[in-house]
C-alpha cells in the first residue's frame, strides 16, 4: 500500500504479519491443549500431595473437555468446591480447612502458558 | 507466609467498617474458624503461587483467599466482602521485611454450605494476587 500526499510515500509491509497469521490457529490449539493437560496433571498431583483422597472419586473425576480454542478442566464431584475453599461445619467429619488443589495447579502453569502464548506472535 | 498473614490480619482488624459486621473484632482467622466460635467471621488463607524465580532479585507472587462467612444470608456475607474489598483491592499492605508492590482482587468466591445437621453457612469473598519484594 502506498500513500503519497506531496513527496511522502508510506509503504505497509504485511509479509511478516501474514507469516505469523499462517498456521496460527493450530499452533494456538497446541499451546492451549498442552496447558490444559499440564493443569489436569498438576491438579491430580496436588490432590495426591495434600491427601485429599478417600475413595478416589475426586481424583479420578478430574478431566479435560476440548472445544475450538478452548479447554475446560473440571472435576465431577459436588464437593470439590468444599475441598478447594473449606467448610465451617462444627462436627467431626465435614469440617474442612481449605486445601486448594486446582488453584495452585493453574497458578503453576500460568507462566509457562503466557510464555508459550507470547511465542506464537514472534 | 507469616509476615504477610500478620499484615492481612492486622489490616482487616484495624478497619471498623469490617469488624463492626463481624461477631467480634477478632473474628478473623487463618484457614479455618476454630471450634465454638461465632459468625459472621472472616477466613483468609494461602491459595497458590510462590517465588517467581525469574531474575536473581527475589519476587513473591502469591494468591490468597479472603472470604466472609455468615450463618444468615449471602447478602450479609456480601456486605462484609464489599468492605474487605475496599481495603484490599489495589491497596498496599505493610509487611515486615517485604515491600508489597501489588495487591489486586482477581476472582470472586461465593458458595453455600449445608451441614448434615441442617445448619447453613454462606461464603463470599475473593482471591487476591499479592506481589512482594524483599525490603
Amino acid at each position: 500500500m502506498a500513500i503519497s500526499p506531496g513527496n511522502i510515500i508510506v509503504t505497509l509491509d504485511k509479509r511478516r504479519l501474514q507469516m505469523i497469521q499462517a498456521g496460527l490457529e493450530p499452533k494456538a490449539e497446541k499451546v492451549i491443549g498442552i496447558a490444559a493437560r499440564h493443569i489436569e496433571m498438576g491438579w491430580k498431583a496436588e490432590i495426591i500431595a495434600k491427601h485429599v483422597i478417600d475413595t478416589g472419586a475426586y481424583l479420578n473425576s478430574v478431566h479435560v473437555e476440548s472445544g475450538h480454542l478452548e479447554r475446560i478442566i473440571s472435576d465431577g464431584v459436588e464437593y470439590g468446591i468444599y475441598q478447594e475453599f473449606g467448610t465451617v461445619n462444627d462436627d467431626q467429619t465435614t469440617r474442612l480447612a481449605a486445601r486448594p488443589t486446582l488453584g495452585p495447579a493453574v497458578e503453576a502453569e500460568r507462566p509457562n502458558f503466557l510464555k508459550a502464548w507470547d511465542e506464537l506472535f514472534r | 507466609m507469616n509476615a504477610l498473614e500478620q499484615a492481612l490480619w492486622g489490616t482487616i482488624n484495624a478497619t471498623s467498617a469490617v469488624t463492626n459486621l463481624l461477631a467480634g473484632t477478632t473474628s478473623i482467622y487463618n484457614l479455618i474458624v476454630p471450634r465454638n466460635q461465632f459468625f459472621p467471621a472472616i477466613v483468609f488463607g494461602f491459595f497458590g503461587g510462590g517465588d517467581a524465580n525469574e531474575t536473581p532479585r527475589r519476587r513473591k507472587d502469591l494468591l490468597y483467599t479472603v472470604k466472609a462467612i455468615t450463618a444468615t444470608s449471602m447478602q450479609a456475607a456480601g456486605a462484609i466482602d464489599a468492605q474487605v474489598d475496599a481495603i484490599l483491592h489495589n491497596k498496599t499492605l505493610v509487611v515486615t521485611g517485604w515491600t508489597n508492590y501489588w495487591m489486586a482482587r482477581e476472582r470472586d468466591i461465593a458458595y453455600h454450605e449445608t451441614t448434615p445437621e441442617g445448619r447453613e453457612y454462606w461464603h463470599c469473598g475473593g482471591i487476591y494476587r499479592i506481589r512482594l519484594n524483599p525490603s
